[in-house]
């Protein structure tokens, strides 16, 4: 079995993916060209304080984390879908601010990942 | 076959469906989706077994979807969100997956699909070998096989002559002897189609049901005479 960074769930991108490293690989590449667009579109609805766009971006771009294995930013972006209406805006931006940064810090551990996963395809 | 369409607007999920598709050589995947609109559009001209819906899209979700879809096929939902159940089975869907989708869970998925395949294949054929349903007054009618006497063609239309009454449907000829199943059923003129059981007697080129004489072609007549048990 392929061994992932230590960085990222290898018991989800396992189930995912098992032995299919060309799956994993086609995913990783879909996601670092459209994770940064999503963050922008992300905080673009809270800087408008659209709290609905904002729902419905945190709701689209959840599972796409637990997808390259960093469910933990799944968790992040459930929270923000399920408060978007009842939470305080600085709540929202906080916690916004928060995801897009995690996924600015994580992204040279995936781009890293979409290398090793190349070598072995 | 089944042929198969996802509609997702998210493209991750979408192209993770398409990788789970292609894993079962009996999944036809004929159309991806990134709204419920196209999605619509396709169905509309397109016989689909079952389609891969996400539910939470803008515009047209994919509860609104399965709502303006007049004959459903099954129904997978995917979504993020498992709040959504409930509603969705509502619309007697297959199942209901939770993003993102192990290859496991989608087996199970799939697994699912092809055994409401199967019932529905037997039902589907247990109705053909005993009735048919024909649209008249802007409604469907059942018309059992037993009930019915004979068809006529009246121009752009066929009388259905029954035990409990005449019926009348657009239809042709030829389209309505090759949907109908039930050996007793013959076709013995270009206007007639008989049901064998209420033939009272026969003679020459004409047989009687009830008290109506049905004239038999030439050509039908050897066919007639080799389905019937004559002395």
């Amino acid at each position: 079995m392929y061994k992932y960074s230590e960085v990222l769930d290898s018991t989800c991108l396992n189930d995912l993916y098992g032995e299919d490293t060309d799956y994993a690989l086609q995913m990783f590449e879909i996601y670092v060209d459209m994770i940064g667009g999503q963050c922008s579109s992300l905080i673009d609805a809270v800087k408008a304080e659209d709290r609905e766009l904002l729902r419905k971006v945190a709701h689209k771009i959840k599972p796409v984390f637990t997808m390259v294995g960093l469910p933990q930013l799944t968790t992040l972006s459930e929270q923000i879908e399920k408060e978007s209406a009842s939470e305080s805006q600085a709540w929202l931006v906080d916690h916004s601010s928060e995801l897009h940064q995690k996924v600015t810090d994580t992204l040279p551990t995936i781009k890293t990942e979409i290398e090793q996963l190349k070598k072995i395809s | 076959m089944i042929k198969t369409i996802i509609v997702e607007d998210e493209i991750m999920a979408l192209k993770s469906l398409e990788k789970l598709c292609k894993k079962y050589s009996e999944l036809d995947l004929v159309g991806m989706y990134e709204n419920g609109e196209d999605a619509l559009e396709s169905i509309k001209s397109t016989n689909v077994d079952l389609i891969l819906l996400d539910i939470d899209m803008p515009g047209m979700s994919g509860l609104d979807l399965v709502e303006k879809i007049p004959n459903l096929p099954q129904v997978v939902f995917t979504t993020g969100n498992t709040e959504y159940a409930y509603e969705a089975y509502e619309y007697d869907i297959t199942d209901f997956l939770k993003k993102p989708i192990s290859p496991d869970r989608f087996k199970k998925a799939i697994e699912k699909v092809h055994n409401t395949l199967e019932k529905r294949n037997a039902v589907s054929l247990a109705s053909e070998m005993h009735e048919l349903y024909i649209k008249t007054d802007g409604k469907y009618i059942r018309l059992g096989y037993p009930d019915i006497l004979y068809f006529e063609n009246v121009g752009d239309y066929i009388k259905a002559i029954t035990s409990h009454g005449t019926y009348i449907f657009h239809d042709t000829m030829k389209s309505l002897d090759n949907k109908i199943t039930n050996p007793r059923f013959l076709k013995v003129h270009r206007s007639y189609i008989i049901n064998m059981q209420w033939i009272k007697d026969f003679k020459d080129n004409t047989v009687v049901i009830k008290d109506k004489v049905i004239p038999v072609s030439r050509a039908y007549k050897s066919v007639l005479l080799g389905s019937i048990n004559l002395i």
